[in-house]
């Protein structure tokens, strides 16, 4: 099972990172031998200090341009509230920065107020997933039924001609470049699962609040089998907050899973994930005494990389999916009131 | 009048070109004594090689990593309406903050009825949609909420239930207040309304070379809309995106065609002149058909650019010492 680090995007000051710090933050973690480096995301809501994160491709930009390695990606990226085209554009340009190595882990998001901000109806959310997905994937395979123009710069002439423009069967950029490795966020539904599984490049499940109910041994247990059933090979677990100075507490399986304890005791329980199935666990290093996340250090990521075998293995070299999603959008597949 | 450079997509070959190129590209023209390295945007739609541009932030973004604050970076112009204003907002409020004061973002609404249909949007309602677009964006950067703020906890049994945050302790300021806004241009043609929103909403406006000019001709859309746009107090006046081509057939400047510089440099240098004499403050410029670019389609046609080339676009201005900053911080 392979460790990742999600690098976050704050300095000590509670203020986002230049790009000098985190270029430097992005190499501590490669160098410390960690797997990948990941990235959360919510959309910023006019005076929600809780919500006015960076945006997390630009972390990740700049985390390629320090690294030659680490698989880079994000947990998850809310999909649904962005337009699926511009999420596509930023998509294959990240890809053409870092080769095989990018890995969009989306989902819908969870909070309903940032939907209802962008004037999106919340109850529709799943829906508009599977409509975002289909139109960014179509980006890559080059099919759609939306009928291409020549662009026309409001010449009233050209408008609407419907005429063909001779670059039409060239490949796009999107398609030269190629597509990076989508990943589904979900909890335990068993239809987001099995789309996880046929549509996406694998599964990223929730360590805290999606094993609630019923506690994180029966949803971890339920849903890989769920997800195995339905063919999936790549099950992540994210974000695991760590803490290893905390004291020891039981782990109940009727909650939720946490990493919060003992150096033994995390080794122990990172190996519980391991035998049901993840082959990947996100971790954040967090303080719980101060209650907030840890500074990273080449000491601290030394500890937490010693706690669990290094898998050499890397998705990296694992191309995306070529199965297209359904249905070949049509547009208007991605609408932004 | 300054001189800013479209940053090419791709090398002589006609391949992409990845991150270190794209840094590379910027540093020439840094270098060559340019003043910016700008890019265009569109929207891309499944299959139409014409409109698959890369995300003209994360090139800034990698262009602002290797250069120096000498240089401005910029969009001309960027399809606000197209995107999620929210999402537009964190990523220009994060470009500031990892390179601040070096961004000069040029918005617009598109000129492409096609990038609204497949995005699912009303392509009549774009004028009001951008309007909207920036006081959602104007409100992140001044941190003031909009109404009621909710702190919804993920593990809530029923996630659609908000709860009221406590104003006393949550309110502050937010990160996007401290960090503060870019440069704002409005990309506008030649719509007296327009103009005056680009005079006293922006910091800048952008005018167009060649599509604005098709209402009457460059010269008079140019002449007429820097009047509007002085009269009504603008400060900044940008041509964009004005093609150079040195190598291909002489097109001649016809004061009813659209301006550009499909001449020898000798001729160009004229051309430009005349632009600086009715007081635009910069032009940005493409480079067009290098150097095997002739038979190409669509965006595909702008290639990459040597240091000789970059030396010959700076001759064709003297070098305008006026520092970019000028225009000083959004309104």
């Amino acid at each position: 099972m392979r460790l990742h680090l999600n690098f976050g995007i704050l300095g000590a000051d509670g203020m986002p990172l230049g790009f000098a710090e985190i270029a430097a933050r992005a190499r501590l973690i490669e160098d410390a031998g960690f797997s990948g480096i990941w990235s959360g995301h919510h959309i910023p809501i006019p005076g929600d200090t809780a919500r006015t994160l960076p945006d997390p491709l630009m972390g990740l930009l700049i985390a390629a341009s320090a690294t030659a390695r680490v698989e880079l990606g994000t947990c998850i990226y809310c999909l649904g509230l962005v337009n699926a085209g511009n999420f596509a554009q930023s998509a294959y340009t990240l890809e053409s920065f870092a080769p095989g190595r990018v890995t969009f882990g989306v989902g819908t998001g969870s909070q309903k107020q940032e939907w209802d901000v962008a004037g999106l109806d919340w109850s529709q959310r799943f829906a508009r997933m599977d409509e975002s997905i289909a139109f960014v994937k179509a980006m890559f395979t080059g099919e759609s039924a939306i009928e291409v123009e020549e662009l026309t710069f409001g010449d009233s002439a050209k408008k609407y001609d419907r005429q063909k423009p001779p670059s039409l069967g060239e490949p796009t950029l999107a398609q030269k470049i190629g597509s990076p490795r989508f990943l589904l966020g979900t909890w335990r539904s068993p239809a987001q699962l099995r789309r996880a599984a046929t549509v996406y490049d694998g599964w990223l499940g929730s360590a805290g609040p999606g094993t609630l109910e019923g506690g994180w041994q029966k949803v971890f247990t339920e849903s890989m089998r769920r997800f195995r059933d339905a063919g999936g090979t790549r099950a992540l677990v994210s974000t695991m907050l760590v803490d290893h100075e905390a004291p020891t507490t039981p782990l109940r399986t009727d909650g939720t899973f946490e990493l919060v304890c003992q150096p033994a005791a995390i080794t122990e329980r990172l190996a519980i994930l391991d035998e049901l199935g993840f082959s990947d666990v996100i971790l954040s290093p967090w303080d719980s005494a101060a209650g907030k996340g840890r500074p990273l250090t080449a000491d601290l990521l030394a500890r937490l990389r010693a706690l669990y075998p290094v898998d050499a293995t890397t998705a990296c070299t694992v191309p995306a999916s070529p199965v297209p999603a359904s249905p070949v959008p049509a547009g208007p597949g991605t609408r932004q009131p | 009048m300054r001189i800013g450079m479209w940053l090419p997509l791709v090398d002589s070959g006609g391949a992409l070109l990845d991150g270190p190129a794209i840094a590379r590209r910027a540093q020439m023209i840094e270098e060559a004594g340019l003043d910016g390295a700008w890019l265009g945007d569109h929207t891309p739609i499944p299959g139409d090689t014409d409109r698959d541009l890369p995300d003209p932030l994360l090139y800034l973004a990698i262009s602002a990593l290797a250069t120096s604050p000498a240089l401005e970076l910029g969009t001309c112009i960027y399809s606000l309406p197209l995107r999620n204003k929210y999402d537009a907002a964190q990523r220009f409020y994060t470009l500031e903050t990892i390179a601040k004061g070096r961004f000069t973002l040029g918005l617009g609404t598109g000129s492409q009825q096609v990038e609204y249909e497949a995005n699912g949007l009303d392509w009549d309602g774009r004028f009001r949609r951008m309007a909207g677009h920036m006081d959602g964006i104007r409100a992140i950067f001044a941190g003031q909420p909009l109404g009621p703020l909710y702190r919804q906890h993920p593990a809530l049994d029923d996630p659609g239930t908000p709860v009221v945050i406590d104003p006393a302790i949550d309110r502050g300021p937010t990160w996007a207040a401290q960090v503060g806004p870019p440069r704002f241009a409005l990309g506008a043609w030649h719509s007296p309304r327009q103009l005056r929103r680009a005079a006293t909403e922006y910091d800048a406006w952008l005018a167009s070379a060649s599509p604005g000019a098709q209402f009457g001709g460059w010269r008079k859309v140019l002449s007429e809309s820097i009047k509007a746009y002085r009269d009504a107090g603008g400060q900044r006046a940008v041509v964009c995106t004005v093609a150079i081509d040195f190598w291909g057939p002489r097109a001649p400047l016809t004061d009813e065609g659209q301006f550009t510089l499909f001449c020898s440099p000798a001729e160009a240098a004229e051309r430009l002149a005349e632009l600086a004499a009715l007081g635009y403050d910069d032009v940005i410029v493409a480079l067009l058909n290098r150097p095997a670019g002739e038979g190409r389609t669509g965006l595909a046609r702008r290639y990459d650019f040597t240091a000789e080339d970059l030396a010959q676009v700076r001759a064709l201005l003297p070098k305008d010492g006026r520092d970019y900053h000028h225009a000083g911080g959004s309104r």
